[in-house]
């Protein structure tokens, strides 16, 4: 095992998108069909077959512009809720990801609903769920995963927590020093991606108060309506489907 | 590059002038963050807040076409600040040489100019009774280089600056100071710039402006310095090396021209300067023509006489457009090349394919180029061309050498067989000449050039012709016994040797260990300078002119980053000497850019075919007036345009600048990239950067269909409305910037408009290379539902 972490260090991103093509290419992911709708971000979302993507976000502060990136991918998180809402228990958490046994999952989506992160996706074809394995194969053979292997900058670390995360904490402090008084951690203690950041999350397109625990997921839900009355609809419908698959057996 | 990649750890200010650095050279970014860790400082120069831009620690907007000022104010303003290096500037450059008194630079032009020419007999040295270059250490006489040098930048103040690149005050200052800040001895300050500083009417001046200040500042020839030429092909650096060029032959020699020397005696007088290392060019021109002509000898002039040369016409690239544009080209060899996309005025380029007999397009896949007759507008019954497409295999398929930007020959394997019916291109190239010397013994005019031609590489009628056997030719080798050189200096005018291009030898000199395959992560240098990683030219040295490194007296600028050290009895090295290092450190002090007939650094050179100092023009086509004099363009421009062709000064149909770009998703003309489906997805379609202010006055929303319109054609794109682009205040007026990427066309998985539609044919007065990155143009929100040929074609 070659780490059981990826240090994304949003400060050195040149957003040269090599990340997206590496994981295209190592995972065989198809191309999406894109069009460009006046931004460079591009694909727009994750998608079965868009594992990771580059958030591009232009700020105007005071006369002065800045543009923000960075790469957005599953968080691989230790206490992981798409692992807890499987009603297949076809997700499971390991040393440095939350990985899937695809012979369990029936694509029903429970885990693209309460993903704080709105990372996997189902393939409706397939009836299979899709988003970042951490690149399961190359770190068990000892390979950094296939976007870190591409980064021209270094941007892209993958090593062992016990490395990355003090290295994390003395990127920013050094950051900080250097007129970058906003700059931050994200993601520490949350799960397997750690961020070094310039300035706030949402400048990223971070969720800024992600509610990964599942303890917390009632009261979360009683505050997201629409989210409720998705779960509440895929619920239903894998209830019904279930009902249809009954009855053709 | 005068310095290499990893070197740019050791700068303290990096400057990005005229590329984007982060987005087309995305490595180079690596070893910028190393030096920024330690305190270093990135500038970023540049129309639009571009990738690099956003990640800088100082971006300075600026008018495409304004460097000159740009650069000529920070000349102004390390001089009159007493920031520039004062025993550098005195010791290592022409500084205190005296200029005739004739000499002249009034409003706006130097003295000899007659009508497009200039007569460069007022710049000249003035010279004592026994011939020397009169001098005057203390710089102080008005008549030296550096009190003309002050006085022609006295005029770009911070204020005409401003005035003239629309940059904001804060911003350009915080560059000067910054950058300036590097005079200091001890300090290493870097500029690179790519073809946003070199594709302009006066694209070679604004590297001189550069090299001018990086004398000024003390920055040449040392570790963290240099005048850095990002290449933005992996191997252009190794295409000019062996002269994919129509003005010089392999390693930097000129081309002979008929009329100034129609024989060896006279290209060797014409071209042979009285000092400096060039004295040695016979050696090495002879070397090259006895490894061409195995019977190449003093008696017969080593066969200089099977040499083409040049006639009286331009064979720039626009040259020879501009001919076969009026049909004076039966054929054409786009050999991985594709005008119909990439070249200036592509709409004229496209027409001008039209008007040959035949076309040979050797590419990876069908170019707009090779696909010129079927493109949309055009009726294919109409064009008599006849086409061939030849399928090429790519880099990654064939072996050979790949010379990156700092000059470094790395070899390459094949890392897959090519597909299909793909070749090298040396093994196109060698049938094609099999084929051609055997056409020739049916007869035809001046045979021998072809049929004398030593062409022993193997192959037979369809194999591989050995590449090692090339190689080593390009090395050189001892005629006697066929051994590789170990250097260019056994290379002699006597027959003896044999050298494809001198600046190359040693690169392949040992058959079991070539320099060129060497791996070795040993840095003995401790500076990252891997002497055993590959071989640099010249000489394995990876940064030239690097006696300027040290003061006079051989000790170090900056001790911490030593190339050399004088002991007091030899120089301690850590890196391959460009100077006699067999001589005591004051000697060789006076010769450290050797090259040169003077020894030393040119602040004021009269080799430039525009002006012995930089100065600033506006682009052929300009939304104002020029602001610094009243000499409007470069008057001795190259102009291919056909009548109709410009947009005048102001103009109100043609009110905003255009520049054209690449992005980091896509390469050149695309043809590589749009053919990748990864890439398609990253960056799909044309697009137009436009500022907010200027869409809401057009009307054009984000993500609209829009049309742009120069002088020479029309376009669509896709408007990117951002405000990474902004109005700049120009001589009183707010001038509007547009930015147009040039990847599309119409072959390939994406396609799209040209931007090159829109550019004009006005070339460099040293290079004519074309004026893509400065023009004018409308743009307006128009119907979707334009007609192609409305489009595609005037």
């Amino acid at each position: 095992m070659s780490g059981d972490m990826m240090l994304i260090d949003v400060t050195r991103c040149t957003a040269c998108r090599g990340c997206q093509t590496a994981c295209k290419d190592w995972n065989q992911l198809p191309a999406e069909q894109t069009r460009f709708t006046g931004s460079y971000e591009n694909p727009s979302d994750f998608t079965a077959n868009t594992w990771t993507r580059v958030a591009f976000n232009e700020v105007v502060n005071g006369g002065t512009m800045s543009w923000y990136f960075a790469k957005l991918q599953c968080m691989h998180c230790d206490d992981p809720i798409c692992a807890a809402v499987c009603p297949r228990q076809a997700l499971y958490k390991t040393e440095f990801n939350v990985a899937l046994d695809y012979d369990r999952c029936n694509g029903c989506g429970f885990c693209q609903v309460f993903c704080p992160y709105e990372v996997p996706r189902v393939n409706h074809a397939l009836k299979k769920m899709f988003k970042c394995f951490m690149c399961w194969d190359r770190v068990l053979a000892e390979k950094r995963p296939a976007c870190v292997s591409a980064c021209p900058t270094g941007a892209l670390q993958f090593g062992f927590e016990k490395d990355l995360l003090p290295a994390a904490e003395r990127r920013v402090a050094e950051l900080r020093r250097g007129g970058k008084p906003r700059a931050q951690l994200y993601g520490a203690g949350i799960g397997r991606v750690l961020y070094v950041l310039g300035d706030v999350p949402e400048a990223y397109k971070l969720n800024p108060d992600p509610v990964p625990m599942l303890g917390g997921q009632v009261v979360e839900l009683a505050l997201r309506p629409l989210q409720a009355l998705a779960v509440a609809g895929i619920a239903a419908k894998v209830i019904m489907d279930r009902v249809d698959q009954g009855e053709e057996q | 590059m005068t310095n290499h990649w990893i070197d740019y750890q050791h700068s303290d200010v990096i400057m990005s002038i005229g590329l984007n650095t982060a987005e087309n050279h995305p490595v180079s970014m690596k070893w910028i963050d190393k030096a920024r860790e330690k305190g270093g400082k990135f500038i970023v120069v540049d129309p639009r807040v571009t990738r690099s831009a956003a990640v800088a620690d100082i971006y300075a907007p600026i008018r495409p076409g304004t460097d000159i000022a740009f650069l000529g104010g920070l000349i102004n303003y390390a001089i009159e600040r007493g920031l520039y290096h004062e025993e550098y500037v005195k010791h290592y450059t022409n500084a205190s040489y005296l200029i005739n008194p004739a000499f002249k630079f009034e409003a706006g032009v130097f003295s000899g100019l007659d009508d497009s020419k200039y007569d460069k007999d007022t710049w000249t040295y003035q010279t004592d009774a026994q011939g020397n270059v009169k001098k005057d250490p203390s710089l102080s006489d008005p008549n030296c280089v550096f009190q003309l040098l002050k006085k022609h930048y006295s005029r770009y103040t911070v204020d005409a600056v401003v005035k003239t690149t629309g940059c904001p005050r804060s911003a350009y200052l915080a560059v000067a100071e910054t950058f300036c800040a590097t005079g200091r001895p001890g300090k290493a300050g870097n500029i690179n710039y790519a073809m946003g500083i070199t594709q302009h009417t006066y694209g070679s001046q604004n590297v001189r402006a550069i090299a001018v200040l990086q004398l000024l500042l003390g920055n040449m020839g040392i570790a963290g310095g240099g005048v850095n030429a990002q290449r933005g092909e992996s191997n252009v650096q190794g295409s000019t090396d062996l002269a994919m060029l129509y003005h010089i032959i392999p390693g930097y020699n000129p081309c002979p021209s008929a009329a100034a020397h129609p024989t060896w005696a006279d290209y060797k007088a014409k071209t042979t300067p009285a000092a400096g290392y060039w004295i040695n060019r016979p050696k090495f021109v002879a070397s090259m023509l006895k490894a061409w002509y195995t019977d190449a000898a003093p008696g017969n002039d080593f066969r200089y006489d099977y040499l083409p040369k040049l006639d009286a016409k331009n064979r720039s690239h626009l040259g020879i457009f501009d001919e076969m544009y009026a049909g004076r080209v039966k054929g054409f060899f786009a050999w991985g090349q594709n005008p119909a996309v990439g070249g200036a005025n592509a709409g004229k380029e496209r027409a001008a394919l039209a008007k040959l007999d035949w076309l040979v397009a050797i590419d990876l896949f069908e170019t707009e180029t090779a696909g010129f007759w079927k493109r949309p507008g055009v009726h294919s019954k109409t064009i008599g061309t006849e086409v061939f497409l030849l399928p090429a295999a790519n880099s990654y398929e064939k072996q050979g050498t790949i010379s990156n930007s700092g000059r470094w020959i790395q070899w390459r394997y094949e890392a897959v067989h090519p597909p299909g019916e793909a070749k090298s291109d040396l093994w196109i190239a060698d049938k094609l000449f099999r084929a051609i010397r055997n056409a020739y013994t049916a007869g035809g005019a001046f045979p021998e050039p072809i049929q004398k031609m030593n062409w022993n590489y193997g192959g037979g009628d369809l194999d591989e012709p050995d590449i090692i056997k090339v190689a080593v030719e390009i090395n050189g080798y001892t005629v006697a016994d066929g051994k590789p050189i170990a250097g260019f200096g056994v290379l002699a005018e006597d027959g003896s040797t044999a050298c494809g291009c001198w600046i190359y030898a040693g690169y392949y000199n040992d058959l079991n260990d070539p320099p060129a395959k060497r791996r070795s992560r040993v840095d003995a240098s401790g500076l990252g300078m891997y002497h055993n990683w590959s071989f640099a030219w010249p000489a394995n040295r990876r940064i030239v002119y690097n006696r300027a490194s040290c003061d006079p007296a051989g000790r170090p600028w900056n001790p911490n980053l030593a190339l050399f050290r004088w002991d007091g009895g030899q120089w301690i090295q850590n890196d391959v000497p460009d100077f006699a290092a067999g001589v005591a450190p004051e000697e060789s002090a006076q010769r450290p850019f050797i090259m040169l007939a003077e020894g030393q650094g040119l602040l004021f050179s009269s080799a430039m075919a525009d002006g012995p100092f930089p100065e600033h023009y506006e682009p052929w086509e300009s939304p104002v007036k020029n602001p610094i004099s009243a000499q409007q363009t470069n008057p001795v421009l190259f102009d291919f345009s056909l009548p109709g062709e410009l947009a005048e000064v102001g103009s109100a149909d043609f009110p905003y600048v255009a520049t054209t770009y690449r992005v980091c998703e896509h390469w050149q003309s695309g043809i590589m990239t749009r053919n990748s489906p990864w890439l398609n997805e990253l960056m799909p379609e044309m697009f137009v950067e436009l500022s907010p202010e200027l869409a809401a006055q057009k009307g054009i929303k984000n993500g609209d269909r829009v049309a742009i319109i120069s002088k020479r054609g029309r376009i669509r794109a896709i408007a990117c409305v951002t405000s990474r682009l902004k109005a700049l205040s120009v001589s009183g007026r707010r001038v509007e910037v547009i930015g147009l990427p040039w990847h599309w066309g119409y072959a390939g998985f994406s396609t799209g408009d040209s931007a090159n539609l829109l550019t004009p044919s006005v070339g460099d007065a040293n290079t004519q290379i074309p004026e893509y990155k400065a023009f004018l143009c409308d743009i307006r929100s128009t119907p979707v539902d334009m007609k192609e040929d409305d489009i595609n074609e005037r």
